[in-house]
Formats: structure tokens, sequence, C-alpha cells
């Protein structure tokens, strides 16, 4: 449920009105900061469960122990730590991971987790995939379905028709219209919008 | 070998070697390499190379987004049954505790349902029937009464409400501000008491400002109708002034001189409907275009339909508060708008030469 009151408020105030017991604080905090330090997560190990249960555990333990809580100057920066943790613990305890793997998300941590890794947004930074992002949601509902079972989930057009219940040639249909949309709106934005053509390409 | 150099956007895309590429490049070197020494002999194709790569980074992403939405819905879903169970647990832990105690601990279960059951903290009782509200913390408080409406009181900010609403209005005393969301009862209009003016309304959503120690009072509107009357004071011969506001539109009185001004909030939203709207304009007559406009945000805009009738626009304006539009549309038009009573009015020398 999305507590629109508390959009402008930090993290910090957050906290501490966790500490007062406000469950709502709680939610309006974990919605915030849950795709990054899931997406973090899924860095430190390749385990998707350990991840989902690490971040289970470490809300829970927050709401549990929150009239314990400090205050912070960082809460994110709390928090990605104490989820690193939590998942070396809980890891060691279950061994699900070789111990070589172990020590090779271990030395990825080491190496990337600074100040500013929690800043950067980690998607791509490029306004135009940003853009071609909001026209897609735009897109009627079947034609962006169809793009995502063929580009994202990698679905064969077979399998496409029977998830949408059309024949085979209907999916292709819905995938060709779907990226002739998108290309349009594209196209509009980019012969009026004033932007420095990025001449940087991706190597 | 494919002939690559001939392939169109839609074909790089449809490609599987290319797909693969671009989303999982550093799995399959061997398929990078390729690619990479492909597009420095045909370097011509970049262009179309790098639509298709966007194409798919945008369907890629947001098939990211909505798996880790999904995931976030999930654990959620546990962790507010394992929270509730913690709770339960801590209650019955006390209660076993405290059943087995003396006399002197009663009092201890009283306190101890309180805390546990209610999330927020009660309010003060004021004279017979009517409650406080207080927000003296940094944050805003959610209040919830008992006709479902929901008030988010911000910071420095009092309201006084009854423990049962009379049976013909719900009446309220704000000091402060607040936003209010209320419960639609045609019978029983809610009606917000300021020490400066009346807000009624049968049931919608608004803000109201209203500090004794600000020269100003105001009233936003977000969605229905809302009525806005100044208190009248009995030595006063006429009767108090009453404004009557749709959504987007705002009064502010003067406790100066004593008068409402009528004027559109700061950022206009566009009103709840099922329609999606597009602001993209191909070539799009001026006339169509303002009329859309007017439609989504519920807006009265005035200009001369003639002098713009040969006018024509492209423009791309989604993603925009509406004043940052009319800027962009002006700016194309060679025109100027302002904001005068409750409405957008554009003038310019239009297109008729």
């Amino acid at each position: 449920m999305h507590h629109a009151e508390f959009d402008n408020i930090d993290d910090e105030a957050l906290w501490l009105e966790i500490r007062n017991s406000n469950r709502q604080a709680l939610e309006v905090l974990y919605r915030r900061l849950f795709k990054m330090l899931y997406q973090y997560g899924c860095k430190v190990s390749r385990n998707p469960t350990l991840v989902e249960d690490s971040l289970h555990d470490m809300f829970l333990d927050l709401w549990k122990y929150r009239e314990n809580l400090f205050a912070t100057t960082s809460v994110r920066f709390y928090l990605f730590s104490s989820l690193k943790r939590r998942m070396v613990k809980n890891n060691d305890t279950e061994t699900k991971l070789s111990r070589f793997d172990f020590q090779a998300a271990q030395a990825m941590y080491e190496k990337e987790f600074t100040q500013e890794d929690l800043m950067i947004e980690r998607e791509h930074e490029d306004q135009r995939i940003k853009r071609l992002k909001k026209h897609l949601q735009d897109l009627p509902p079947r034609q962006y379905e169809a793009l995502l079972l063929r580009f994202y989930n990698e679905y064969s057009y077979e399998d496409i028709a029977s998830m949408l219940d059309v024949n085979e040639q209907s999916a292709r249909n819905l995938v060709q219209r779907g990226l002739e949309l998108l290309r349009k709106y594209s196209e509009i934005l980019f012969s009026y919008i004033l932007v420095c053509l990025n001449t940087r390409f991706f190597f | 070998m494919k002939n690559y150099e001939n392939y169109t956007v839609t074909e790089f895309v449809e490609d599987e070697k290319f797909l693969k590429w671009v989303k999982y490049a550093n799995l399959y070197p061997e398929l990078d390499a390729f690619w990479r020494e492909w597009i420095v002999q045909y370097s011509y194709k970049v262009t179309e190379v790098e639509e298709a790569r966007r194409l798919i980074l945008a369907v890629q992403d947001e098939g990211q987004l909505l798996a880790i939405l999904k995931i976030e819905n999930q654990v959620w879903e546990r962790l507010r049954h394992s929270m509730l169970d913690e709770e339960r647990k801590k209650a019955t832990q006390r209660n076993g505790d405290l059943a087995v105690a003396a006399t002197t601990t009663l009092l201890l279960i009283v306190v101890g349902y309180f805390t546990y059951s209610s999330w927020i903290t009660p309010p003060q009782a004021v004279g017979d029937n009517f409650l406080k509200e207080i927000n003296n913390a940094s944050v805003p408080k959610a209040i919830v009464l008992a006709d479902g409406s929901s008030i988010t009181l911000l910071p420095k900010s009092e309201l006084q409400y009854p423990t049962e609403f009379d049976n013909n209005q719900r009446e309220v005393i704000l000091s402060g501000e607040a936003f209010f969301d209320i419960a639609r009862e045609s019978n029983r209009p809610f009606i917000v008491y300021t020490d400066a003016v009346v807000t009624k309304v049968l049931g919608t959503s608004f803000t109201i400002r209203a500090v004794s120690a600000e020269e100003n009072v105001s009233v936003k509107v977000k969605t229905g109708k809302v009525s806005v009357s100044t208190i009248s004071l009995p030595k006063d011969k006429g009767s108090s002034e009453v404004v009557l506001l749709a959504p987007n539109q705002q009064v502010t009185y003067s406790r100066i001189d004593e008068k409402m001004r009528r004027s559109l909030v700061d950022n206009p939203e566009i009103l709840h409907s099922v329609h999606r709207w597009n602001f993209t304009f191909k070539d799009t007559p001026v006339n169509e275009m303002f009329n859309q406009l007017e439609n989504a945000y519920g807006i009265d805009i005035i200009y001369d339909e003639e002098s713009f009738s040969n006018c024509s626009i492209n423009a791309a304006l989604d993603d925009m508060h509406l004043y940052d539009k009319m800027r962009l549309i002006c700016k194309t038009l060679e025109a100027q708008y302002e904001i005068v009573d409750s409405h957008i009015v554009v003038t310019g020398k239009g297109c008729n030469d």
C-alpha cells in the first residue's frame, strides 16, 4: 500500500518513526529500499532464496527490536551492511553455497561496496532507454505482454500464442505492432526534444 | 552467415544471436567479440544497431522491474504475517504472565492492551465528547475517523473532532495544515472549521492550511467539489462570501483584507479517469490540443479560437507539469499564458498572416 504522506520524509526520520512503533513507516522504508537491497543481495550471492529470506529476517528483526534502534546517519549504509552480514551468517549455517563460491562473492563485496554504490541507480542511465520504458508501459496491454514474453522471457511464438490464447500469427503481429508503436513514439520524441546526442557507445 | 548488413532494426531485435548479445554479453564472450568486430566493419549500421539495442534493454529492464516487484510483494506478505505473529506472541505472553499475578497487575493489562492494539498514540479527551489530535512530531500523522474518512495531520497542527458525529453533519476543527480524504455521504456533509474559513464537502479530497500566525489561509482541491465560505461575524451586515472549488483549484483567503481569491493549485494533476491520456502531438490542430488538456485537467483554457485556428503543433508533452506544458506550447506558438482566477488564458498573434 502506498502511503503518499510519507513521500517527503527521509530515511533517517522513518527510522525514528519505526522506533516509535509506526508500522506504516516500516512499510514505507521497506518499499523504498527493497529493489536496491534485493539487487545488492543478488550480487553478493547467486542464491535468490537466500536473498529473500535474509531480507525478510532483517526487516522482521528491525521490527522486533525496534525499541533498541539507535539513531543513524545513514540508514541505507546500515541496512546494506546488515544484509550482507546476515547473508554470510545464514549461508554458513545452511552451507548451500560451496566454500569457493562464497569466497568469490565475499571478494566481490569487498571490492565494490562503497558509499557511491548506494547512490547510483543500477539501471541503464541512458535517457532514451528510460523514455522507451515509459512508452512501453503505455502500450496496449496485450502488446506489452507479448513484448515481455518474447524479449524478456524469451518464449517461442508457439508458447506465446498459447499463453495469450491466440494463434501464432497473431502473436507475431502483436510483437511487430508493439515494436512499431514503440519506435513511432521515440521517433517523435527524438525529433523534438533538444538533447545532446550521446555519441559514447556501449564499448 | 546471415547478411546482417541488410537487417532492419526490427530484424536485429528478432535475431536470436543479437538478442543474446545485448542481454548477456559477458556470458558469451565469443558472441561479444563477433558483434563488436561486425560493428566496426559495418559502421554505417550503427544507428540501427543502437536503436535495436535500446529497445531490447528497455524490455529487459521492464521485465526485471516486474520480477523484483513481485518478489517484493511476496516477501512483504510473509513479513506482515510474521510481524502479526510476533505481536500476538508478545500479547499472549504478557497476558499469560499477568493471569498468574495479583490484583495490582489488572492496571497493567489495560495499559498493555492499549499499547499493543493501537498503532498510534491515543488522542486526548477535550471536554465531553470531543477528542483532540495534536501533531508535535516532524512527520505527518494519519487519523482515521469513525465514518472512514482519513486525515493526514501535518506537523505543528491540531484537529478536534467528536467521538461520534452528529446525524446531520460531520464537523471538525482544524488549526494548522492537513490533507483530508473524506468518505462520501450525501446525507451528511463534512465541515471543517478553521479560525478564518469554513470548508464544506460531501465526499472529496483537499488540503487546508490555516496557521494563525500566517497572513493567508488556503484550501486546495484534489478531487470532488468543495465550498469555502468566510466566517461572518454577527456584527457584519453582509453575508459571508462563498466560493465553490473544483479539482485543481484553490482559494486563498487573506486575513488582512478579508477577501477570498480563487486560482489554480501549484501543480495541477490529471483528473482521475479510466482514460489514459497521451500528450504527444504531431501536426495536431491547436484547438484539439487545448481541448485535450482541458478534459484531462478539468481546467478551462481561454484563447482566441479564430486567430489560432490555422495553427497546428508538434510537441511531446507527456510526463511534465501542466505549467511546463503551457510554457513549451507558448514557446512554440509564440504566445503567452497566465492564470486568471481559475482559468488559463493564452494570448498571442496566432497563425493567420
